[in-house]
């Protein structure tokens, strides 16, 4: 199901009304925004996931070709996020991505998620991070994003992503030394509590 | 889309990159499945509005329901109203209704003011059956409608206050060609922020259109609502007589609906009765009826409102404006200030506008700073190369890094914003980006229009004079743009606001660069003008402006009093920005100037409750270091050490660290560390600040020169006096060479070295330089007087030292003349010429005049700094000290025992020196 169009040709063939381009353009796009937001929240993934592309639907005609769609499409999923987290902490406009982290919104979502030993320690250190800094690590990392187009994403400019990879490198570094360390899931609750603390005093 | 390599010695980013979460395929073709029929299948059931997810129901209005949701793109709480219940679209009212909303949008688009609920959008989105159904995105405000308001009472004045904002809601509309039609409390806004805004212009028809909706038995019929006493609630209730009688509502039909709710919220009842429409109509064909008449309320405003109540329109207002007018009094020009700070509420309230809607982008090369820099870099690099010495050319290169720096940025985000536009930023935050990109053009020209007019005093300020350049980052940034008070509607007003603001912007730049008689002066004049001016939040900018011109030029009380006033005005008019800008400036005028620190710690729990409204921190080291120098001053150096560490800290975190910033944070720990005796922390927070001066302005810098000069003091204290020389010694050449050898700022370095020279022995040099001081202070008269007290108290002391105490005396005496006739009332270098003279009297002899003296000279200590201060008891140890050595063994044990007694801080170095005199002199006394 390759397609070489590029995403702003579908994008403008979509704007034409051509919906079987829109359909291509989801599904090019589907798994990497599904596994982002699955991630996070597996069990309102859908919503979000719908949410993501429907608002990407509405604004269709609004969306800038000089910029990547797929840092678009992510910098939405990005907001959904931050606006479900809020939700879920029922303090509105409280959470703040660069200072919490998917942990303090929704706890421990990725054992559900992990199947292998190794990817659940990845993913409780990334749970750990503020969502922005996990967000950095993730795109770089795993979608091969370069900090121009990560930028876009955060609505940051390149200069502060590549200072956000660095700390995000050192916390993630200091993350998982301590999901390591502490093993098993008891004394890995206590420890990222202080973990988190610790970190506190390294963000903006 | 490059793969970053993986680093085989970086773990945990190999662990990463291996840890990516594999989904099962099945799951997400099912998920994707899922989507499909959302977006290309199915029509959803309800329209569900991704972008403005629905979070609760508000309530029903006169046109459609509201809903609170959340607009995920611009990540703020709106309101969205739409017809009917979401997913009955077409069976309320079709396309009439989506007619009736389209022209709500429209009115209100038309007539954008604080004081009218702003419309964000419009969109269509399709019910169940695949019909369209348009809503409106609105701002949300929390808070109460003017009719659940009126239920509690407020108070006339409050209540005034209130109606009036609501009326500039009103009387934008018309000056936009909108009738309201349907003015009511009930369509009042009162926000928790303060702010009161006109909402459902739903009933609006624009321009001159003959309404067809006329008032018939059935609308009554549904509307009205009889009460008890038989006064008419609901819509008919307000109405014009004109509009009872089917005809066109005007402008003045509003006016007539506004002193019907005003009447009824001042008066308590409303001013016609009626069982029925026809009584109704009735009644107001025949005219108001009696106040009440124990009302408290100005028989002015009555008045008024009867004028606003007249039958025939043409015998009302003739407009909402003038109706305004007579309601808030405003008074002659000369009681102008103080008037309309009293009523700030009120007009700032009705104010302000985004009216700034030039959406065009021109070609950003014309529009930039570099366009009109040409002739100013002329002007610049004249004045800079008219400057003797290689700091100004070594300034000027740096100098225009910054500036390349502001325009470079200052480009991006004109073409960012152009490139994305109002419609993907939204309008509203588009116009609000826009208006403070072109200020900050404005105010870039003005701080370079300052540089142009370089002195040598002004070049070796200029980097400081460029820390005045704005930064157009900020102008992205929604908490900024947002955070800033609207500007007046009135394009005239708001022409003048313009100018005076970049007039601020070069008021500030004079002030950076330390001309302080020309800040104040233009400071001055700019306060009178905004105070003619209706929009008092840039009265509150100027006076903050003026009050700290005014400190610089020592006129300290005056200077807490302008910006205690800036900053009950800011905070009247939600001018979050000043207000926090002006108590930070408090919390160093009462507490370091004033020596007030409760006063302070007042101002800096106000600044703070600013920056939490403001939403950002424009400096986070500024109230730090305020209120660390306010601790100093009191003398509480425990406290000023943690709030300047804390200070430090929080600087060291920030994702860009101003160097400058951060060297004068050492500094002044530095200079605390000092003072409590922790002579290794000075030196090396000393030393930091120095290097990074050097690194942020070169090495020739004046504050360079700064750092060097406390660390100089740091040797005297550790009795290094060869060291101390040393950097005096630099001070001065580093500041000859950026202000030239004839400088009054040099005299107080040329005292330094001669002190340290004294100190040294070197008596021959002493005086030369001291000489060489002497000289400026005879061509530049007296009107450096700080520093002349400094040199002649130094040349007092060389002749002492040389055992002339008949030439100390005249010296001296000359120190105090100066002291006492030009410096403020309680100035520690009078202090320090009066103590210093006693001890010259004592040794010729003149014991009264000794005592005399000191006791004046401790009085002033005692005032400056408080009287537990361990200056105070160090000045008395030392006059105990001469005292023994002249032979009053008693007087100088008693004046000894004063000091330990007042010493509020025991541990103070000088407590243990005090405590080591008085054990080994009183065990003499009694042995």
């Amino acid at each position: 199901m390759t397609d070489d169009r590029a995403d702003h040709e579908l994008l403008r063939a979509w704007r034409a009304k051509d919906a079987g381009s829109g359909d291509l353009l989801v599904r090019r796009h589907f798994a990497s925004i599904y596994a982002f937001l699955r991630s996070k929240t597996p069990e309102h993934v859908d919503e979000l996931v719908q949410a993501t592309f429907l608002a990407c639907v509405e604004s269709v005609e609004r969306i800038d070709e000089a910029r990547s769609f797929r840092a678009y499409l992510f910098g939405i999923a990005r907001r959904q996020l931050i606006y479900y987290y809020r939700q879920r902490q029922r303090h509105l406009d409280r959470f703040d991505p660069m200072l919490e982290s998917v942990r303090d919104a929704v706890g421990s979502p990725s054992q559900i998620v992990a199947i292998r030993q190794e990817e659940l320690v990845v993913l409780e250190a990334l749970n750990v991070l503020p969502l922005d800094l996990q967000i950095t690590l993730e795109l770089h990392y795993w979608e091969g994003m370069a900090v121009a187009e990560i930028g876009e994403v955060l609505g940051v400019p390149a200069g502060t992503v590549k200072s956000r990879l660095h700390r995000a490198r050192e916390s993630l570094r200091a993350a998982l030394a301590l999901v390591t360390e502490a093993g098993t899931s008891d004394g890995l609750q206590r420890g990222l509590a202080g973990l988190h603390r610790a970190l506190q005093p390294l963000l903006p | 889309m490059e793969a970053p390599p993986r680093d085989p010695t970086d773990d945990a980013i190999g662990r990463l990159q291996g840890a990516r979460p594999t989904v099962p395929d099945s799951q997400t073709e099912a998920a994707l499945a899922r989507l499909r029929s959302v977006l290309f299948g199915a029509t959803p059931r309800h329209p569900v509005l991704a972008r403005y997810p629905i979070v609760r129901r508000l309530g029903e209005g006169g046109a459609g329901v509201v809903y609170l949701a959340h607009d995920v793109e611009l990540d703020r709480p709106v309101a969205v109203k739409f017809i009917s219940a979401v997913g009955e679209c077409a069976s309320a009212g079709g396309s009439t209704s989506r007619e009736r909303l389209r022209h709500e949008a429209e009115a209100i688009a038309r007539a954008p003011h604080p004081n009218i609920l702003a419309i964000y959008d419009v969109g269509t989105a399709t019910d169940e059956a695949g019909k369209p159904c348009t809503f409106l995105v609105l701002e949300y405000v929390e808070g109460a409608d003017l009719r659940t308001w009126l239920e509690t009472d407020h108070g006339w004045r409050a209540t005034l206050e209130i109606f009036v904002a609501a009326g500039r809601g009103l009387a934008a509309a018309h000056a936009a060609g909108v009738t309201h039609r349907d003015f009511k409390p009930a369509n009042v806004m009162v926000g928790n922020d303060g702010r009161v805004r006109v909402l459902d212009f739903g009933l609006a028809r624009t321009g001159a259109t003959r309404d067809v909706r006329r008032v018939t038995l059935d609308d009554a019929v549904t509307d009205v609502h009889l009460t008890e006493d038989g006064t008419v609630l609901g819509t008919p209730a307000y109405m014009a007589p004109e509009q009872h009688a089917g005809g066109l509502a005007t402008a003045a039909s509003d006016q007539y609906g506004f002193c019907v709710a005003l009447w009824e919220g001042l008066l308590g009842a409303r001013p016609f009765a009626g069982q029925s429409l026809g009584q109704l109509a009735e009644a107001k064909r025949d005219g108001v009826r009696a106040r009440p008449r124990s009302s408290p309320v100005p028989a002015r405003i009555v008045r008024a409102l009867r004028r606003g109540l007249e039958p025939s329109p043409s015998r009302r207002f003739a407009s909402m404006n003038d109706l305004l007018a007579a309601l808030v009094f405003v008074p002659a020009r000369r009681g102008r200030l103080v008037a309309s700070i009293a009523t700030c509420a009120v007009i700032s309230i009705g104010a302000a506008a985004w009216t700034d809607r030039d959406r065009r982008c021109a070609d950003v090369d014309g529009q930039s700073l570099a366009a009109a820099g040409g002739v100013r870099r002329a002007a610049i690099e004249a004045a800079f190369a008219s400057t003797p010495g290689e700091f100004a050319a070594d300034a000027l290169i740096r100098l225009g890094h910054r500036i390349e720096r502001f325009d470079d940025a200052w480009r991006n985000g004109y073409r960012e914003l152009c490139a994305a536009g109002p419609s993907q930023r939204g309008a509203d935050a588009f116009d609000r980006s826009m208006a403070c990109l072109r200020r900050q053009r404005h105010d870039a020209d003005a701080v370079l229009s300052v540089l142009a007019q370089a002195d040598a005093t002004v070049v070796a300020r200029a980097l400081e004079v460029a820390g005045a350049l704005p930064d157009p980052s900020s102008c992205s940034d929604p908490a900024h743009v947002y955070a800033e008070v609207a500007p007046p509607t009135d394009p005239q007003i708001a022409g003048r606001v313009a100018e005076l603001r970049s007039e601020l912007a070069r008021i500030l730049a004079l002030d950076a660069a330390g001309r302080v008689p020309d800040a104040l002066l233009a400071a001055q004049s700019a306060a009178d003008e905004a105070a003619t001016l209706e929009y008092p939040p840039l009265l509150a900018e100027s006076l903050d402006a003026l009050g700290r011109a005014q400190e610089r030029t020592g006129e300290y009380e005056l200077a807490a009093a302008t910006l205690e006033t800036a900053q009950t005005l800011a905070v009247s008019c939600n001018h979050e920005r000043i207000a926090a800008r002006a108590a930070e400036r408090l919390v160093f005028v009462t507490g370091h100037r004033l020596g007030e620190l409760d006063r302070a710690l007042h101002w800096a729990s106000l600044a703070a409750v600013a920056s939490e409204r403001l939403g950002y921190v424009a400096d986070p080291a500024a109230l730090p270091l305020a209120l660390a120098s306010a601790y100093n001053r009191a003398g509480r150096l425990g406290d000023a050490q943690a709030v300047g560490r804390e200070a430090l800290a929080a600087q060291m975190s920030l994702e860009t660290v101003d160097a400058g910033r951060l060297g004068m944070l050492h500094n002044n720990l530095g200079d605390v560390l000092r003072a409590l005796g922790d002579l290794d922390g000075a030196s090396e927070h000393l030393e930091a600040a120095r290097s990074l001066f050097e690194q942020q302005y070169g090495p020739d810098h004046p504050w360079i020169a700064d750092a060097l000069n406390n660390l100089g003091t740091v040797d005297l204290a550790r009795r290094d006096t060869e060291a101390a020389e040393a950097k005096f010694r630099r001070v001065v050449e580093l500041r000859s060479r950026v202000l030239g050898s004839d400088h009054p700022q040099l005299m107080t370095s040329l005292a330094n070295l001669a002190n340290a020279l004294r100190r040294n022995e070197k008596y021959a040099e002493a005086r030369v330089t001291l000489d060489h001081a002497l000289e400026i202070l005879r061509s530049h008269g007296a009107s450096e007087t700080a520093p002349a007290v400094l040199v002649l108290v130094a040349l007092g002391r060389l002749d002492s030292a040389q055992g002339d105490e008949r030439a100390a005396l005249d010296s001296f005496d000359s120190a105090v003349s100066i002291a006492e006739s030009t410096l403020p009332a309680s100035h520690p270098d009078t202090a320090g010429a009066l103590v210093i003279r006693a001890t010259t009297k004592m040794r010729l002899g003149d014991l009264d005049g000794a005592f005399h003296d000191f006791d004046a000279g401790i009085a002033i200590s005692r005032a400056v700094y408080g009287a537990g201060h361990a200056k105070v008891a160090t000045s008395r140890l030392r006059f105990a000290e001469d005292l023994d050595e002249r032979g009053h063994a008693a007087r100088a044990i008693v004046v000894a025992t004063e000091a330990r007694a007042g010493l509020t801080n025991q541990a103070a170095p000088v407590g243990a020196e005090l405590e080591a005199w008085l054990a080994a002199h009183t065990e003499m006394v009694t042995r």
